[in-house]
């Protein structure tokens, strides 16, 4: 099974800085074909088997081949697959792939994975706690640099790196956030908001990708270019627009605290007594309540002695497949349901909240 | 008295036979006439204008329709020739049209690049804000000491078609000019 060589209560590359309250993570993620081959669009099965096989045994030879384990598609379960989306290790496009395709995962900590024949021949992404595009860009680069010597890729001085999609040419990088603004969402300030991510050549989306919905009041955001710049200005682009994004939430935190304490203190207690004595919650409850408490510690309405910050892990914790495989039990969706409330009590040490006396 | 009001009183322009009692205006070949004419004349000229009037608003119609008809026609046609050399416009490596790639908006291999180049240059520039792969920062414009660079990438942008892109080098390359005196 993929997920035993995984820790089954906790994410290592989720925990949280201590004081980090926005980013959840940073990922970097570039995007490679092979020279002389076609691009997946115009390839047959045969054809694609082949590329696979091609990207599988050089990464196998490479030195990244004794660092992780490559596994088939089609021979992943689909809880596997699902596991691995809800990680953010693989694409539910990937997940949902019934053609010749793959996945490379980097032992460790689990926080770079390889997917072969998604869009691209290869997609290599690696990702980091917090905001923490040095550490992430650095080790997609070193990986990036180990499986050149092996093959070769689709380039063109005019073009950058060929992909398959013209708007990933060029240095067919890419960096994303994954940010908490309950802030933003509180004040009903998010067209503002995008507008200014929109100035600075950034992109917004749902937790898990294209066109999923917005859980938690998590979102993605991204680089939008890739054409005309180094790698260095990518990042460049990447930095400013984390600052633009936290300057934002951080104003309008303060505003709610400011201006609207008292209803902010009344939504976060009445979300501690849901998640205290809640019997069951479904995954976007639970959600949308660990967004209402993680704000809770933000705005100083809410404290605890066990930690002395919130375990945003939890945000992936308690997806369906990840609850499933902590009792390594099938359960209904009641029983998941029961057991999510349990588990989140039990994360959150919820026995040792109290209220932060007002000064 | 009334012998006198006869002779006095106009006869029907029309048929002669009676007493005209009316001005009517009526347009005959395209010119306004006036006639003197009797009540019942009166009515078969209102008449007859009036079938005239519905007469010419019929033709304009049909005529517009065909008008349209033939620009609709223009237009499809223009589509299709387009439509056709956009299903000509082949990369030979891997088969795809350039109307392929616009209903599946990915290439079929690498080569799609430089065979659609013309066509895609514009689209690229339009995404990206950027015209060119930029591998080391030396690359990026600077002043004028780049004019070489920016001269080359005009002539890119000439070959490309990319006339809007071509607009910006020209401007550039006459600041540049210009900052070198
Ligand atoms: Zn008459
Ligand atoms: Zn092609």
């Amino acid at each position: 099974m993929i997920w035993d060589k995984f820790p089954r209560d906790g994410i290592p590359w989720f925990a949280t800085n201590p004081g980090e309250d926005i980013v959840l993570t940073t990922r970097v993620r570039i995007a490679r074909n092979l020279a002389e081959h076609k691009f997946l669009t115009r390839c047959n099965k045969r054809e694609k088997t082949g590329i696979l096989t091609l990207v599988k045994e050089n990464l196998v030879n490479s030195p990244l081949g004794e660092l992780g384990s490559y596994h088939r598609m089609q021979d992943l379960s689909s809880d596997e697959k699902k596991f691995l989306v809800e990680r953010h290790l693989i694409s539910s496009d990937l997940s949902a792939s019934r053609e010749p395709s793959g996945v490379f995962l980097l032992e460790g900590d689990h926080a770079l994975s390889i997917m072969i024949n998604e869009e691209d021949h290869l997609r290599t992404g690696s990702i980091y706690p917090g905001y923490n595009l040095e550490n992430s860009f650095n080790r997609l680069k070193s990986v990036d640099e180990i499986l050149a010597d092996y093959l070769s890729y689709a380039y063109s001085s005019r073009w950058g790196y060929l992909t398959a999609c013209p708007t990933n040419c060029g240095t067919a990088m890419r960096a994303s956030f994954l940010c908490h603004l309950p802030g933003i969402v509180t004040l009903n300030e998010f067209e503002k908001f995008r507008e200014g991510l929109i100035l600075r050549d950034l992109s917004v989306r749902g937790f898990y990708g294209e066109g999923t919905q917005v859980y938690g009041n998590i979102f993605q955001i991204y680089t939008n270019k890739s054409l005309g710049m180094t790698q260095n200005g990518l990042l460049d682009i990447a930095r400013e627009g984390l600052e633009f994004i936290t300057g934002f939430e951080r104003q309008c935190r303060k505003k709610l605290r400011e201006e609207l304490f008292f209803q902010m203190e009344n939504k976060v207690w009445r979300t501690v007594g849901i998640i205290k004595y809640a019997k069951a919650l479904s995954s976007s409850d639970a959600l949308k309540y660990l967004s209402t408490i993680w704000l809770g510690y933000s705005l100083k309405i809410l404290m605890s002695n066990g930690k002395s910050y919130f375990p945003s892990d939890s945000f992936i914790l308690v997806q369906p497949t990840h609850l499933q495989l902590m009792l390594e039990a099938r359960l209904t969706s009641q029983e998941r349901d029961v057991f999510r409330a349990q588990y989140i009590r039990r994360k959150l040490s919820s026995e040792e909240w109290y209220k932060v006396s007002m000064d | 008295m009334a012998e006198r009001g006869k002779k006095t009183q106009k006869m029907c322009e029309k048929c002669g036979k009676e007493f005209a009692s009316i001005t009517v205006v009526q347009v005959i070949g395209g010119k306004k006439k006036k006639f003197r004419v009797c009540e019942s004349c009166a009515m078969k000229v209102g008449l007859e204008e009036q079938m005239r009037v519905a007469d010419i608003k019929e033709k304009e119609k049909k005529r517009q329709i065909k008008q349209n008809e033939s620009k609709m026609y223009d237009l499809v046609s223009k589509m299709s020739r387009e439509e056709s050399r956009e299903r000509k416009m082949v990369c030979t490596t891997c088969g795809m049209s350039y109307f392929d790639f616009k209903r599946e908006l990915k290439f079929g291999c690498p080569d799609c690049y430089e065979a659609f180049k013309t066509k895609i240059a514009p689209i690229i520039h339009k995404i990206h804000g950027a015209y060119k792969h930029v591998e080391h920062e030396e690359q990026l414009e600077t002043s004028g000491a780049m004019l070489p660079e920016l001269k080359t990438r005009l002539k890119i942008a000439i070959e490309d078609e990319d006339f809007e892109e071509a607009a910006r080098l020209r401007d550039l390359i006459k600041e540049s000019r210009n900052d070198l005196g």
